[in-house]
This record gives C-alpha cells, structure tokens and sequence, in this order.
C-alpha cells in the first residue's frame, strides 16, 4: 500500500485546488455542450476533455488527489476506447456516466482539501 | 518561454541532498506544459540543490539543451507543439547527450518502450510520487560518465566531468575549478561560439559579484594553461561575442 501523501508539503501555497475547481469548470461547461453538438462537433469536444482528463489524471495524483486521477483516467479510457461501430446512446451514456463520476470526485476533493 | 528557477543559496543543503552531493550545482532542465506539475519539480528539485530552468514548448527545449550543457532532462511527452518522443529523437540526433528522464501519463508498455527505444534513459509514470521522482533523478546522475555524455573531448584534450579532471594528450591538466568549468563548457561547445553571458552563467552564481573583466582573466588563464600543455586546441576570440574552442592546424600548436 502507498504511503500516505502529505498535500501540504506538496502545494505548500495551496494553489492545487484552484486548478482543480477550474479544471471542474471546464468539464462541467464540455458536458453541458455535449448534448447540444453536431457528430463531428461532439467528437471535437470530447477529444478536448479526453485532453482535460489525461492531463488531471497525471497532476491529481501527484498532488496527492488520488481518486480524482482514477476517475480522469478512467474517463479518458472510456473516450478513447469508443468504437466506431458501438451504438452511440450506449457510448454516450457510458460517456456521461465517466464524466459524472469525474465531476463528484472533484467536488469530493475540493471539498476535503 | 524559459523561466530560470533559481539556486540554493550557498552554505545550508538540506539532509536529503547527500545522495547528490557530488552533481550539485548541477542544472537540470525540465520540459512540461502543466504548470502545477512544473512547479512541483522544481521546487522538489530546487531544494535538493539543483538549478532548474523549466520550459512548455519542445521548440524552446531544444535551444535550451543546445546552449546549455545539462546534467540531466526530464521531458512530459505530451507537448503542445511537438510530440515529446520526437524532441528526444531530434535532441538525440543533434548529439544533446543528457540522460533523459521521460515523463509519461500512461503504464503503457509500449509507451515506455517506444521513449526508451527513442533515446530517453529512463521513464516515470504520471502520476508519481516525488520520492520516486527523486530515485530516478539520482540514478540517472550517478550513471558512469560515458552513458552520461560526460566524457568529452575535443584534440587532445579531454575533460571529465564526474572527476572534474582534464587531461592534455594523456596527461593530467590541474586547473582551478572555474577554469575547468570554462574549459568543460568550451569542449561541450566545441566549434560553436559561447557568448559571454552564456560562460557567466555556468561559471557564477546569481548571488556572486563578477567584475567586468573576470571572464576576460578566467579565458586569458586557461589559454596560457592549454598552451603549456601541449593542446592541439586553443580559445579563440570573437570579440564582442563570446569565445570559440577550436582545434589547431597541424604545425600550429
């Protein structure tokens, strides 16, 4: 089992958590947009927050944030292993599920930092 | 952009630098576009006694690393402009020889591959943990010379960076350290031009006073030192630019 983080030591001028809240800002306005785009508009908004994910998943977890991290990597997993061939409500939905869950372990670590 | 990070104030190292002891003042460069992470890097490094100049773009790595002469760089594959894995194969073909530490976001196998097949020395996993960060620093520092591009030649001359020991057609060359440090960065730049700033920054500190002339005395100095040595090599001078190290024509030594 890891070692315990220190996030204090990590971010010692506390700055991490405003990167998170807007890192959640940006997701929220992406997710709000999803549903109102065109096919090819869509597939450009979730390859911008497959980028927003990635690049969480590899700073949130440093920070010491470790459930934000799995839940962007889990999301840019879930973006990037869409088929061309899947049904696109199911995709979508699994999509939005991911996002979802990205969204409350934000909120769960901005909550608790 | 480059945004030059700073240096230990001389005298108190933290206990967690004495694995480094022997690289201190050593400059490390760092390539990444996430600023938290960046920042966390070079504080971490920072505090081990490093100099850390930090960059976001791959363009501005590389004018880095062909200007200064790194102990070690730890590059993000996901730049904004240019593929990572492309930056270490162009620093590696333009004979940039510092180990490299690659920063990747997945535990893909064939990610790790593919940067170590590139020419990266070693890979770490986003996200890390900063001890981990830390171990991989440290070995890639304690690599013998010759993987660490640190043996380096030019004639006859040849200097040693983890000896800090220079030698003139097979003999020992004993030089104080800022002329070995001078003679190291003129034989890492051998054929190019070193401007006078550039020879500032490797030899003094932020902190240190340097009159107008010290560079002038440090280049007289070592050329005197060369040219009692024997070595097929001398400094030039592009005056108002900087100095050159280049080799003798037979019958001019």
């Amino acid at each position: 089992m890891a070692a315990p983080v220190d996030r204090a030591l990590l971010d010692p001028d506390g700055l991490f958590p405003a990167r998170l809240a807007g890192d959640r800002a940006a997701l929220a306005r992406h997710a709000d947009a999803l549903g109102t785009l065109d096919t090819q508009a869509q597939a450009r908004r979730l390859k911008d927050i497959a980028t927003l994910a990635h690049r969480l998943g590899g700073a949130a977890g440093t920070f010491g944030y470790g459930a934000i991290s799995s839940a962007a990597l889990a999301l840019e997993d879930v973006i990037l292993e869409r088929r061309p061939d899947e049904n696109r409500m199911a995709a979508q939905a699994r999509e939005r599920r991911a996002i979802d869950a990205l969204l409350r372990a934000l909120d769960d670590g901005l909550a608790g930092s | 952009m480059m945004n030059v990070a700073g240096r230990v104030s001389n005298g108190t190292m933290p206990d967690e630098s004495d694995e480094f002891s022997d690289v201190l003042q050593a400059r490390i460069l760092v390539v990444d576009d996430d600023r938290d992470l960046t920042e966390l890097v070079r504080r971490e490094l920072v505090a081990l006694g490093f100099t850390v100049d930090s960059v976001e773009f791959a363009e501005d790595a590389l004018m880095a690393a062909r200007d200064t002469a790194y102990a070690l760089m730890i590059v993000d594959l996901g730049l904004p402009d240019r593929d990572g894995l492309e930056l270490v194969r162009d620093m590696r073909s333009r004979m940039i020889e510092a180990p490299i530490l690659v920063l990747t976001a997945r535990n893909r196998v064939e990610d790790r591959v593919t940067g170590l097949s590139n020419g990266a020395d070693d890979y770490l996993v986003k996200p890390f943990a900063v001890p981990e960060l830390r171990a991989r620093v440290a070995a890639l520092l304690r690599r013998p010379s010759r993987l660490k591009g640190n043996h380096l030649s030019v004639a006859n001359i040849v200097v040693d960076r983890d000896s800090l020991e220079a030698m003139v057609a097979g003999g020992s060359l004993p030089l104080p350290l800022k002329q070995f440090q001078l003679l190291e960065l003129l034989v890492r730049r051998k054929n190019h031009v070193t401007p006078k700033r550039m020879i500032e920054e490797a030899l003094y500190g932020y902190n240190d006073e340097v009159s107008t002339n010290s560079i002038e005395a440090q280049v007289y100095k070592l050329r005197q030192a060369l040219r009692s040595a024997g070595a097929e090599a001398t400094i030039e001078t592009r005056r108002g630019i900087g100095y050159r190290l280049v080799e003798l024509k037979p019958g001019e030594a």
